[in-house]
């Protein structure tokens, strides 16, 4: 296998895996309904909608400077020195961040198939998470064809996207009306 | 090294261990699920007594199908902010903000129907 094969199969089975991973434990075991609310929040749902939207925000700006660090957005000079560590920053943060929501669902309400809004959430989930697993391997795999960390990149945040949408939007759009 | 990127180190470092412990957890932390037995000989009952009470008591703020209107959507919504059975009969109990509470004007019986029927009903 050509190093340049590698540097596409690597990651993306990787992230394949994740998402297949976390498909598989969410849907073989017994979802235990468990709720833990965190202090200053109502509801289970109130501090994951929160901490999702937070990590959207987070995974956006991973995104923006992601594109600016390759010269995709913003002035033509180069960005500055410090835009890779912070991208790298953010990129985690928003991760850990996500973890506890993530934690939740697994654990206390597992995979839901159908063709509804719980259903998408909990495809969409699995998949926003293999994807961010490839993008970051892609990061570090050499000889990977120019454009496709920013690609990924986009494709995480939009999944992340879609996972908030079909979540937490629902969750204050439920909360206001 | 720039201080940035050592800090970008540790928080890596954290929040890799913050993973593998989530993935230990999810395998070792007690995952029984909680026993929820809804569906008795009498459920249908339940619900009808449920639906009897949700038209007198609460649809006028959370909408004839659970809708919504003065008060939250509660159709499609129940479950999902309150997993736990008990918190759903605490609020219905005790209220919360402009819900006002239902501890003097239903019977403990009469608030599991109504809390029954948010949960179990057909939409």
């Amino acid at each position: 296998m050509s190093g340049r094969s590698t540097a596409f199969v690597a990651p993306i089975g990787a992230g394949a895996l994740t998402a297949l991973a976390l498909g598989v434990y969410s849907s073989s075991h017994d979802p235990t309904g468990r709720d833990f609310v965190l202090a200053g929040f109502e509801s289970t749902a109130s501090w994951k909608s929160a901490l999702a939207s937070i990590a959207l925000a987070l995974f956006v700006t991973q995104l923006s400077l992601g594109l600016r660090i390759t010269g995709r957005i913003g002035p033509r000079r180069p960005a500055p020195a410090w835009a890779p560590d912070l991208h790298r920053l953010v990129s985690t943060l928003a991760f850990g961040l996500s973890l506890p929501v993530v934690f939740h669902c697994l654990w206390a309400l597992g995979y839901e198939g159908g063709a509804d809004r719980v259903g998408f959430h909990s495809l969409l989930g699995c998949v926003a998470y293999g994807a961010y697993v490839a993008n970051a391997l892609s990061e570090r795999v050499g000889g990977r064809p120019p454009g496709a960390v920013p690609l990924g990149g986009a494709f995480v945040a939009i999944a992340m996207l879609a996972t908030w949408w079909t979540s937490a939007l629902v969750h204050y759009a439920g909360t206001a009306a | 090294m720039t201080r940035l990127a050592k800090l970008a180190d540790i928080v890596q470092w954290v929040v890799g261990v913050a993973t593998l412990t989530a993935v230990l957890m999810l395998f070792t932390l007690d995952g029984s699920p909680q026993e929820v037995e809804p569906f008795t000989s009498d459920f249908d009952q339940l619900l009808d007594d449920g639906r009897d009470i949700y038209a007198e008591r609460c649809a006028t703020c959370h909408g004839d199908t659970g809708q919504g209107g003065q008060g939250p959507r509660l159709a499609g919504t129940v479950v999902v902010n309150y997993p736990d059975v008990a918190d759903e009969i605490a609020l219905v109990t005790d209220g919360r903000g402009a819900m006002p509470p239902f501890a003097l004007t239903l019977s403990d019986d009469e608030i599991v129907a109504v809390v029954a029927f948010t949960r179990f009903a057909p939409s």
